[in-house]
Formats: C-alpha cells, structure tokens, sequence
C-alpha cells in the first residue's frame, strides 16, 4: 500500500469486468480506417490498477465506458473517473495514473482531459485543477517515488 | 562345530564416520539365523563396546546392536530374549543422549516383533515418554520415534491400548511443535489409524489443539525438494486427521469458520475442504449448531469472491453440508432450507446482479439430497416458471429456462416435469436461437419422463427441424437432442423423425448432416448408409449433396468404408456417373466432394480391389470429361504402390486435363494425381514419362506441371528432382507464380503425396530441398523481389532446426528480404518465424538483435498489409518479453518513437497491439 497502513475503503463493492472485445470483420479489412472510439480508449485504462486495492478501476467502477468522451475531428478525449469514496486521499493519484497511461499509449495529436466525476468527491475542483495544470502534471512525474507508484499502477503485466 | 567369533580388535577399531559395523551387523545377522551363533554369543563379545566406560563405544555398540536386530528375521529371537533385550535397551535409553539415540533405532526393531512380551513393549514405550525429550532430537531421530509409536500400535495394539492415556499423552507430547514436513507427512498419515484405534477421552482436546495449530497448512516446497511434499498433500493429510473422528467436530467446525473467514485464500480453501471431509465423521448435530454461520459465510464468499475456482469450492461445500443436515432432524432440515430459498429467491430474476449465483446456491442445495431437491424444486420452479413467462427478451428467457432445467435434472424430476416439458416445447418454437437451443437441449433431457403424447409432439418438432434451415448453433443442439433421443427411442426415431421423404436442395442437405450424426448409433448405421448411397446415385443435386456429407462422414468415422464396400457402393456411383451429359457444368463443389469421397473410400482397400475398381471405372465411357477425371484421381492418387507400377495408371489423360482443362479443379486434382503416380513408378517407368512430360511442359501451366512433378520426385529423394527444383528456379525471375510453388513442394498440410495414400515420403527431404534452394538463392549478387519473396515462402514450411542452423547462410537473404521485399505474405511468414525463435531464445537472433530490430520495427509502418505491420509489432513485443533490459536498451528511444507512428495506425487492431508494445517500453528501465 503506498500511503499510511489503514485502507480507506475497507469494502470496496466490486463489479463485473466487461468481456473482451471481440473482433468485426471490418477491423480486420486494411481499407477501412477504424475511428478511435469510447470502448478503445476504455480498454486502455480499465486495467490500471487501484493503488489501494489488489483490482482493476474496471471492477471497482472508478472508470465506465460511458464517461468517455471522443471527438475524432477535434482530437479530444474527456475522461471522467468515479473516486469509490468521496473522501479517497487516492484521487489525484488515480487521475495521474489514468492521463501518463493516455499519455504512453495515444498518439501525441489528441488533447487529453481527465477530471473526477462531477458531484462524485470533496475535493473535486481541487484535483481537476492539479490534474489539468501541466506543470504540476510534469513535477509530479519528475517525483521518482510517486513515478514508481503511478508505473505499479499501470503495469498491465509483468515483462516475462 | 565351534561358534564363529568376533573379531574383538576389529570391534574396538570401528568408528561412526565408516560403514565397516553396517557389514560386521551383517555377518552376525546372518550367523544368528543361520544358528551358528547365538544372540547371547553375539551380545558377550559385543560387551567390550557395550560395557566400555567411553560413550563412544557404547554408542557405536548399541548401533551395532540395533542394526544387528534390524537384519534379524522376526522368528529368530524367543520372547524370552526378546524381553531381555528390550530391558537391556530400555537401560540404554537412559544413558547418554547419543547412546540414547542408537538405542532407539534399536528399540524400532525390536517393537517391529511380535514375539516381544507385552510388558517389554509397554516398558520401552513408557521410558521413551519419560526419558527421551522428542522436541530436543534430530529430524531423523524424531522420525524413528513416531515409527516406535506406529510398529507398536500395528504389532501390540492390545498391548499399547492397555496403556490407555499414558499412550496418548505421551504421542501428543512428543508430536507437539513438529516443524518437518517430511515427519509431519508421515504423522498425518499414521495419525489417522491411531485416532480410530485409540479412545482419546478427556485429552481429545489437547489432541485436537496439537493437529490444528498446522491449520491452515503454509508451506512452500523448495524448488529442488527431494521429497516432493506439496502444499496440497500436508493438507489434505491433516484434514484428514482432523475429521477422522466425530470427536473432534465441536472443535473443527469453528476452526473452518473462523479460517473461511481470513483473507488468505489457503485458508479459505482449507476450510472449505474440513467443512466437507468432515460431513464424512462429524455429527449432523454439530453441523446444525453451526448452520447459521456456515451458511453466511459460504454465502458471502460464493456472492463476493471474484475467484471461481473458490467459488464452486463453496458450492461443493454447501452440497455436503446440506446433505449432511438432510441426515438430522427433518422438520430442521426442512426449515433451513426453506430460510435460504425465502432468502434468495428475490434473486431470482435474471437482470439481478446476484441471479447466477443464487440459482447455482439452490442448485447445490437441491443435489444435497433427494428432500432438498424436492423443496427446492416445489419452491423455486414455480418461481422461474412465472419469471419466464412474463420475461419479454428472449436471451432472459433461455438463461431462466436453462437454470429450471438444471433444477429438474437436480433431483426435482416429478415436481417440475410438466412445467419444464411446457416450457421447452414453447421454446422449441421460438424464433430466438438462444431460447431453441435451450428447448431442444432441455427436451433431450426430458425425453424419459415426459409423457409418449409430449413425447411424440417434440418428435415431431424434431422431424421439422432438421430439414429447415437454421443458424449453425442450434443445428448443433438439435443434432445432439436427436442423438440423444435415438439412444434411448431408436424406433421412434427412426419412425417419426428420419422418416423417408422425397427431400431436395438445403432440406435434403440439412438431413443428410442430421443422419451423419447418427452414424455412430449401432441401430442407425446400416438405414444411414442406406440412405446416403441411394441420394449419391438418385440425380445430381442429390448426389452432390449426399457427397458432401459423405466425405465428411468417412473422414470422422473411417468404419463405414465397409459398409460402402459391402454394397458396391463404387461400382453403383460409376454406373450413375457416366451416365451425366457431357456438357452440363457440374459445380466444383459436387467435383471435389466425389474426388475426396473415393480417395478415402480406396485408401484402406487391399491393392486387388484397387485395382479390380480401378479398371472397371477406366473401361467405363464417361459422357463428361470432368466427372472422369475426378473419378479417376480419386482412384489414382490412394493407389498403392505394387498397383501404380503394374502399369494401371491414366498418365496421358492426366496430362492432358492438367493442361488444358477448363476448370481450375480439373486441372489441380490432375496435377495432384500426376505427382502422386510419379512419386511412385518404377525407376525404369519413370524415365520415359518424365521425358514426355518435359516436352509438355511449357506454356500457361509450366510452372503448375513442374512445380508438382518436382514434389512427386522430391518427396521421395529421385535425383530427377533437382533438375527440375533447377528449372523451377531458373524461372523464378519471370514468373512471380515460382515462389508460391517452391511453397506448395514443402506444403505437407493438403495431404495429397502422403504416407496414407502410400506414397513415398522420404525422411529430411523438405531439409534437403531448402538447403538446395536457398544456397541457389544465395548465388545471386542482385536478388530480385521474386527472389527475396521466395526466401520467405521457402521459410513457411521447413522445419524450424533447418532454418537455425543455417541462418548465418540465409542471414543476408533474410534482411534484404525484410528491408525490400514488397510481397506480404513472405514478410508474415519471415516475422513470424523470427517470432518463434525470439520466443524459443534461439541464440541466432540475439546475436544479430541490432541488425533484425532495426528492420523489424520498420515493417511497423508498412503501408500495404495490415498483417504486416501487426506481426512486425508482435515480434517488437515478444523480444521486450524475452529479452534483458540491457540488451532492448540502446533502443528504447529509436522503439518508442516509431510505435508513436503506429498508435496512430488506421486500424484499431495494429493500434491495440502497438499500444500494448509501447506501454512496456515505456517501463523498460522505470522504477517499479
């Protein structure tokens, strides 16, 4: 556990993971230009790892397919993330986990925007104001305890 | 005869650290039984090691004693000698602890005896317990106490019940706080026969608190442990223990709940197995006392753990439990029962979160017993049926419909038969595949119990069925039903659903794949066959569809080729065949499937009636050219070999077909059966025909011809071979065809120049040809892209060592291939061999990492296959799996920058995976 030895949700509820996508005939005919779409980017971040808990942020409904938005056109993607208690101190955590794992794996064109579910946590406007500020963004990656932290998180598997 | 002594120096020169007493205990041994010498003889000479003032010696002449005793067979000590023996040790035991030991090995041989008296065993045991600390030995020496312990129960089991609790207390005490898993594996084990001998009385406790301080068992075996003592089986063993007597229930019972309760999943998993092992021993009283909790916590793990595996453990448990309290008080049971389905049958409906789960908790309730299952089924079925009925979607429908079905095979049989039997057949007609599927499997089920008017409607739903066209999964399910039933109702089957009929188009081809899923029952595979050889020479639609089925059926059930033959099947067909007009164009499907259908037909044939068939369809006038020409190859290429070289072969006809037919099947299956004669003619035949052939060989089907005749004379070594590997090659750089041929020579996966049409295939020859290709190929100064093409598609087919051990002389061929081949299907091929080998740790592409990386990640972007660019990718990521850190290093940059490109490709599939690939670049060298 990274901060303090208590957990603070103690019994988080737990749901369902999506099944896999499956494959359409389309994706694989090399003439036809597959947009980015909500469920790609969701495949992307619904396996990152809760800092608290042994789970994915799928299972413990921090991130849902439904609170992403894409704008192909625009390059702009929001990412809407539901803390599971509305006091979690691992809020700005999870945000930061969610946009360097955007960050590593989006092609640099689009605009990437994570904030916390409205009316979802205390501090709302507090962590959407740090995890929209680029340098404080920037300083925290630069932070190599809190760099190990947010790479445990999103360290899908281990290397073989 | 004088008594043989012991050498008395000798004795005196012995030491612990040399095996010399082994051979001397040995030779004494054998004396004493031999009678030359007795055990009194024997333990007077041995008095100067074992009366000597120096603990040494005495310990080495116990050693002595004990491995003496040891070699000694049973009958060869009286009772008499045996109790002065066993006082004799019983001193030893007292002596110096190092004396004490080998006195106890000793002491092990001597309980092994029944002529021991009962108060000798009684003595020895009790000075043990009183003088022999066991928690202060050596793992050995523990493990020859707990032996004392388990011979003397074995051979003096009155005796050592006599001793009552001084027995028990001094096994508990000895056996308290034993760490080693190899002693505690034979504890359990021994453990489980003294519990059932011995009366523990008001020490069942302590008895109790020794065993379960193990639980749950945490130990993880060594890597390199000689043993082999796992987890699972320390475990199972002090289960074991535990529920050996009913005694312990009142104790283990709390214990399992207090475990199930942690975090740890051994623990879980150990308590679950307690839970149930003990509804062998425990009383049901006790698992009544205990219910409440037993349910909730069983119920709080089957609704929240996100572990399967645990989870049907807790289903598993919850079966046994249940059918342990079914054993009680039934008023009690009946009540409990009924507390849990009014608990979770809210549940029950099928867009509620906990609804699989709920129903899988009544269902292992409902096979507890037969009056569970009863109750169950009397309280929930109506339940499900009134969801089921007011359900509008009818993927909810199939779901409740399979669980009231699960529920009636659960032993609810007669409560639930009339409302099952109405809902499937309701089902059977729904248009939703989900919901017939489950009609028809549920039905099949059903089959035994319902009533013959039920019966006969689903029968005829049935009849219905199979002939109609349907998705492919509820063929499947109803073909299983139909199977299922014909087990049990052959006759009726036959009568109602395969009745004969005037069928054509898709509904004969629907029952004919119904019937040749009834091949395999004893009572249809005769009016099966039947029925396939009267559609195969009915008319052509019937024929061709009847063929279809057929080279199926004899490809999964080779035992009907008798049937066919019993009946002249072959010589019926050819008398339909010829007869078809000349120029009606026959599809290629019908073609092939009469090509194949014969192949397997004359491939397990003796060579007489190969050749017998063989010259009755030649001598058969065919009207259509086409239809003869598939005839025929489907004789000729399973011939075997003594048949081919009696000169009973078509070759100018194949010829001809194979270079100048109309049809693309014609031409193929010709070449086929060409190449298959060639393979194998005579030497002093093949010369001439070759020579025809070569004369032939030019125009539009050059490369076809030669590329086939080159495998036929390759695949069995002919020297001929390379001349015309050579030709093929020459032509390489004008004709794009050649790489694909030099493919198809190497290509085993069509199975038409096989052992099992007797061909012969001669062992390394796709080695040699690779090798004769590639050093060729490696002639050339300029390869073209024909023939950087062709090292791909020579690559495709060689066995994997080929290509390792000559990738230094293909190496060069290799990367000009990656760097400029624009042919895809060679780049997939190259990749994905590269791929194994980065998988496999082949050493060949670790030394050249630099050279391959910097070419493979350049395919990344490759415009024209997305393939291409997703193997390329593929490759990158399983080189960051299989390789150190250091090594992908000084790529890191140079990787991540150009995956940056193809996280951006126009296809989500290769942006997944280079997504995937970047990610763990990314965190190649992060702190972690």
């Amino acid at each position: 556990m990274p901060f303090g030895d208590e957990l603070e949700n103690q019994n988080p509820t737990l749901y369902v993971k999506t099944a896999d996508r499956s494959v359409t005939e389309e994706e694989y005919d090399d003439s036809i230009v597959d947009p980015f779409d909500q469920r790609e980017i969701f495949d992307l971040i619904r396996n990152i790892n809760d800092p608290e808990h042994p789970l994915t942020l799928e299972e413990l409904h921090v991130v849902q397919q439904d609170l992403i938005t894409i704008q192909n056109e625009k390059n702009y993607i929001h990412v809407s993330f539901t803390p599971t208690i509305p006091h979690c101190s691992m809020a700005t955590l999870i945000g930061l986990s969610i946009r360097v794992k955007l960050l590593r794996c989006l092609p640099s064109r689009f605009k990437v925007k994570v904030e916390v579910t409205p009316g979802t946590h205390n501090s709302e406007s507090q962590v959407n104001k740090q995890l929209a500020d680029k340098e404080r963004v920037a300083a925290a990656l630069e932070n190599s305890h809190l760099i190990k932290i947010i790479n445990q998180c999103i360290e899908s598997r281990k290397r073989g | 005869m004088e008594a043989p002594s012991i050498d008395r120096t000798r004795l005196e020169a012995l030491t612990r650290e040399n095996d010399a007493y082994l051979e001397i205990s040995k030779k004494i041994a054998s004396d004493i039984s031999s009678k030359a010498l007795s055990i009194q003889d024997a333990v007077d000479q041995m008095g100067c090691l074992l009366l000597s003032p120096e603990h040494q010696k005495r310990d080495l002449g116990v050693l002595l004693l004990s491995d003496i005793l040891h070699n000694l067979p049973s009958a060869c000590l009286s009772p008499e000698q045996a109790a002065v023996l066993a006082a004799f040790l019983s001193e030893k035991l007292k002596d110096h602890h190092q004396v004490a030991t080998s006195a106890l090995k000793g002491v092990l041989a001597l309980v092994g005896l029944p002529n021991l008296p009962p108060d000798g065993t009684v003595q020895l045991l009790t000075i043990i317990f009183n003088h022999i600390s066991c928690q202060q030995q050596l793992q050995l020496d523990r493990y020859v106490i707990f032996q004392i312990y388990h011979s003397a129960l074995t051979v003096h089991t009155k005796e050592v019940q006599s001793m009552g609790l001084d027995f028990v207390y001094g096994v508990i005490s000895s056996i308290e706080g034993e760490r080693d898993p190899k002693n505690l594996m034979y504890l359990f084990q021994w453990l489980q026969a003294f519990l059932q001998v011995v009366d523990l009385q008001h020490l069942t406790e302590e008895m109790f608190d020794v065993l379960s301080c193990y639980f749950p068992v945490d130990f993880k075996a060594p890597p390199t442990s000689p043993t082999l003592i796992t987890r699972e089986a320390l475990a199972m063993g002090l289960c074991r223990c535990l529920t050996s007597i009913s005694a312990f229930g009142p104790f283990s019972i709390p214990l399992a709940l207090e475990k199930l309760d942690s975090a740890l999943k051994i623990a879980k998993v150990d308590a679950l197995h307690l839970l149930k092992f003990g509804c062998l021993s425990y009383e049901s009283e006790v698992y009544y006392q205990n219910s409440i909790e037993i349910w909730a916590q069983l119920q709080k793990e089957i609704f929240a753990s996100p572990d399967a595996q645990l989870r049907s453990q807790c289903l598993d448990t919850l079966t046994h439990v249940m059918g342990k309290l079914s054993e009680g008080d039934r008023k009690n049971f009946e009540n409990t029962v009924l507390d849990i389905v009014v608990t979770l049958r809210g549940n029950l409906l099928p867009d509620s979160r906990l609804f699989h789960q709920s129903s899988s908790i009544l269902l292992s309730i409902a096979k507890a017993s037969d009056l569970s299952g009863r109750l169950v089924a009397e309280r929930v079925g109506p339940l499900i049926e009134n969801t089921l009925k007011i359900t509008p979607d009818p993927q909810q429908k199939a779901t409740l419909l399979h669980t009231l079905m699960e529920f009636f095979q659960a032993n609810g049989a007669d409560s639930l038969r009339d409302c099952c039997s109405s809902l499937c057949a309701q089902a059977i007609l729904s248009s939703d595949p989900h919901l017939a599927v489950e009609g028809f499997q549920g039905f099949a089920s059903l089959a035994g119990v319902v009533s013959d008017e039920a019966r006969q409607g689903f029968l005829l739903s049935l009849h219905q069925a199979v002939v109609a066209p349907l998705p492919a999964a509820l063929k499947l399910a109803i073909h299983n039903s139909l199977h299922k039933i014909a087990e049990a109702f052959p006759n009726e089957v036959k009568l109602r659903v395969l009745r004969n009929e005037t069928l054509t188009g898709s509904g004969l081809e629907a029952y004919l794949a119904a019937l040749a899923e009834m091949v395999d029952l004893e009572n249809f595979q005769a009016s099966v066959m039947e029925t396939f050889i009267k559609y195969s020479i009915q008319d052509l639609d019937g024929s061709a569809a009847a063929l279809r089925q057929l080279s199926d059926l004899l490809g999964k059930h080779p035992e009907t080729v008798a049937v066919l033959v019993e009946n002249d099947f072959l010589g019926q067909l050819v008398s339909f065949l010829k007869g078809l007009e000349a120029l009606r164009a026959l599809p290629e499907g019908f073609l092939r499937a009469l090509n194949q259908t014969l192949q397997l037909i004359a491939r397990h044939q003796p060579a007489d009636w190969q050749s017998a068939n063989y010259k009755a369809a030649s001598g058969s006038r065919f009207l259509n050219e086409n239809l003869q020409v598939s005839t025929l190859t489907g004789l000729v290429i399973p011939m075997t070999i003594s048949v081919v070289q009696d000169h009973l072969h078509p070759m100018d006809l194949l010829l001809n077909a194979a270079l100048n037919s109309p049809e693309e099947f014609v031409r193929d299956i010709s070449l086929k059966a060409l190449a298959s004669l060639l393979n194998k003619l005579k030497e002093e035949d093949l010369n001439g025909n070759l020579a025809t052939i070569r004369q032939r060989c030019e125009g539009n089907g050059k490369i076809s011809l030669a590329t086939w005749v080159t495998k036929g004379l390759v695949t069995r070594n002919h020297p001929t071979g390379w001349q015309w590997t050579d030709l093929l090659l020459d032509c390489l750089a004008d004709d794009s065809q050649v790489g694909r041929g030099l493919r198809t020579v190497l290509d085993e996966s069509q199975r038409v120049l096989s052992k099992e049409n007797h061909c012969q295939i001669m062992p390394l020859y796709r080695q040699k040809f690779f090798i004769h290709c590639m050093n060729r190929l490696n002639r050339e100064q300029t390869p073209t892209e024909a023939h950087l093409s062709a090292v791909g598609l020579l690559m495709e087919n060689t066995p994997k060592m080929a290509i390792v051990n000559h990738f230094p002389k293909i190496f060069r061929l290799v990367l000009l291939c990656l760097e400029k081949s624009p042919d895809p299907e060679a780049l997939v091929v190259i990749l994905q061999t590269i791929t194994d080998f980065v998988k496999g740790g082949e050493a060949i592409i670790e030394d050249r990492l630099e050279d391959i990386l910097v070419r493979v990640l350049d395919l990344t972007v490759f415009q024209s296959s997305m393939v291409v660019r997703l193997c390329a990718i593929t490759c990158i990521h399983q080189m960051t799996k299989t390789y150190k850190t250091y090594q992908l290093l000084p790529f890191k940059g140079r990787v991540v920058e150009q995956l940056g490109i193809c996280v951006d490709d126009r296809k989500r599939l290769v942006r997944r995976k280079a997504m995937e690939c970047r990610a763990l670049w990314f965190l190649l060298d992060a702190p972690l």
